[in-house]
């Protein structure tokens, strides 16, 4: 495993991925913050803006400004989450690296256990940064929120989007071509958002973990998403075994 | 014994039947070659071999262990396939001290020397630090033969090794399959019915997923291989042509061909056709540039199997 997670990381550096992952989430982070606290100066500021537009506009808060900074992170990370690892698999296979990895005495579980992992490191990775700049930011611009609050949200954030890696690189396991992979993974975005409208399921659905997270950093009083998380680390587990198990009778 | 078994393979493909019920016993310490015209079924038998594909029907063992995607198999066996494809982001020797030595469960320090040692014999020393992204398809196919023999595996399966080389990296590549005999089994697929000639001891030939011919290289030349005279007359063409003609009721003429003043003479194997052709020339009456009795070919043993 070892071998295989540092080429992994490896190749998500020299191929920046890495910095390109870590650069836009640590962007969407800070992002957030300073557009909630600064919009309504911009927009007093901009020639043409509608009378008693400003009047209307609420008066920026800290819950306002983490409601945007999650919505950036998970958005944002979503897309990266697809579209990063989408070849991961696919890819190897038409290239026929796969085939040169394979024929050494590796079993494929550590292959795509190795491509689960690190890709879940830099996205993690990315998190933390981002997460240390927004937590500045939301400090100096709003109030210093409790670090553990602010840490269990990215925490969650973090699984989110560890969920839509799973599933991408199931989906690069079972496609053809690494754009199939990305359609899987975007058909399956667009499914859980459709679970969501029916008012039983949303309380368990992935969602559900960004309202948890955001009533942790703001000390609110709200039911725990447990279910949510069991259904998250699920779908990771299962997108995980599923795509061993195809890869398992897959010929390279 | 028999380094590699393979019993009754069958491979299918939708309508295609790569593999028709193959049987072969490899020895070992042996270089065996694996031929067979395009489609054949060789590269679905080496990944076979090598563990990335399947069989529908059949099984085959590398030193008694079964082969497949998860076997212990591996360990065995060095594979190249027929175009090698690598990381174009990683360089040569990172390639094969830190990947290729880690996967094959060597030490840092082990995979480093290996490596070192591995860039030298396929003869990579000054590009070993650069980007695999910018090697040339000969420069690839050195570094595939040079992953295969990290480990020193008792078991090469090496497809068309030599495609896509330039002639001098074609005989070290050669040369170097030929040092190994004796101490693994090489189990080469190729086209190059010469390089078979060379260096292989075994030969089996495959056609439409069967196994058609299978021998020591010698023995299938003295079985299939007919010798052929050829005749070069300073003489009229009409007269050649004449001459010719009375040899094709010959019993053991087996095909004649005429070339203006060239004759080409396919005989029936046995030593007294030669004698007697030799023989025929000389009384033809006709002025001789040269004659030649020319040497059977794996070539003319492969056209006459899969023809």
């Amino acid at each position: 495993m070892q071998t295989l997670l540092r080429k992994e990381l490896r190749e998500q550096w020299r191929t920046y991925r890495f910095l390109v992952v870590v650069a836009m989430l640590i962007v969407s982070g800070l992002i957030g913050p300073l557009s909630v606290k600064y919009l309504p100066l911009i927009l007093a500021q901009m020639p043409g803006v509608p009378e008693g537009l400003m009047e209307v506009m609420p008066e920026p808060d800290v819950a306002m400004a983490v409601d945007e900074y999650v919505q950036n992170l998970s958005q944002l990370g979503v897309i990266l989450a697809i579209l990063i690892p989408m070849a991961a698999v696919v890819g190897e296979k038409t290239s026929g690296t796969a085939a040169l990895i394979l024929s050494k005495p590796v079993s494929r579980a550590v292959f795509l256990g190795a491509k689960l992992i690190a890709h879940g490191l830099i996205f993690f990775a990315g998190i933390l940064l981002a997460g240390l700049g927004g937590y500045y930011y939301l400090g100096i611009l709003f109030e210093w929120l409790t670090p553990v609050g602010f840490l269990a949200l990215n925490g969650l954030l973090a699984i989110y989007l560890m969920m839509f890696l799973a599933i991408t690189l199931f989906a690069s396991t079972i496609s053809r071509s690494q754009f199939a992979a990305a359609g899987i993974s975007f058909g399956l975005l667009i499914f859980l958002s459709l679970l969501g409208a029916v008012p039983s399921l949303s309380p368990y659905l992935p969602t559900a973990l960004m309202a948890w997270g955001r009533a942790l950093v703001l000390r609110l009083d709200v039911e725990p998403a447990w279910g949510a998380l069991g259904v998250t680390f699920a779908i990771i587990v299962s997108a995980f075994l599923g795509g061993l198990l195809v890869f398992r009778h897959q010929e390279i | 014994m028999s380094t590699i078994v393979i019993e009754g393979l069958c491979k299918i493909y939708g309508p295609i039947k790569a593999l028709d019920g193959l049987d072969l016993h490899v020895e070992q310490g042996v270089v065996f070659g694996f031929l067979g015209p395009n489609g054949a079924g060789k590269t679905t038998t080496l990944r076979i071999l090598a563990g990335l594909a399947r069989p529908t029907t059949g099984q085959a063992w590398i030193e008694g262990l079964p082969v497949g995607p998860e076997s212990h198999a591996r360990r065995l066996v060095g594979y190249l396939p027929e175009e090698p494809s690598f990381y174009p982001w990683m360089r040569a020797r990172e390639f094969l001290a830190d990947l290729v030595g880690g996967l094959c469960g060597m030490s840092r320090r082990e995979a480093m020397a290996r490596a070192d040692e591995m860039i030298v014999l396929v003869g990579l020393e000054k590009d070993a630090d650069r980007r695999i992204g910018g090697f040339s398809r000969g420069m690839r196919q050195r570094l595939g033969l040079a992953q295969a023999l990290m480990n020193r595996p008792p078991v090469l399966l090496l497809d068309e090794p030599v495609s896509g080389l330039d002639p001098v990296g074609r005989r070290n590549i050669l040369n170097l399959i030929d040092e190994l005999r004796g101490e693994a089994t090489v189990f080469m697929s190729t086209h190059i019915l010469s390089d078979v000639e060379r260096i292989c001891d075994a030969v089996g030939i495959l056609n439409h997923g069967r196994l058609i011919a299978l021998d020591k290289k010698e023995n299938l030349l003295r079985r299939y291989a007919v010798p052929v005279v050829e005749v070069n007359f300073d003489a009229a063409p009409e007269m050649v042509a004449h001459w010719a003609e009375s040899l094709r009721e010959l019993p053991y003429v087996v095909n004649v061909q005429l070339d203006e003043s060239a004759v080409r003479v396919t005989l029936d194997g046995s030593i007294q056709s030669s004698v007697d052709m030799q023989r025929l020339v000389l009384g033809a009456d006709l002025l001789v540039l040269s004659y030649q009795h020319e040497r059977p070919q794996l070539e003319d043993v492969f056209l006459q199997l899969v023809e």
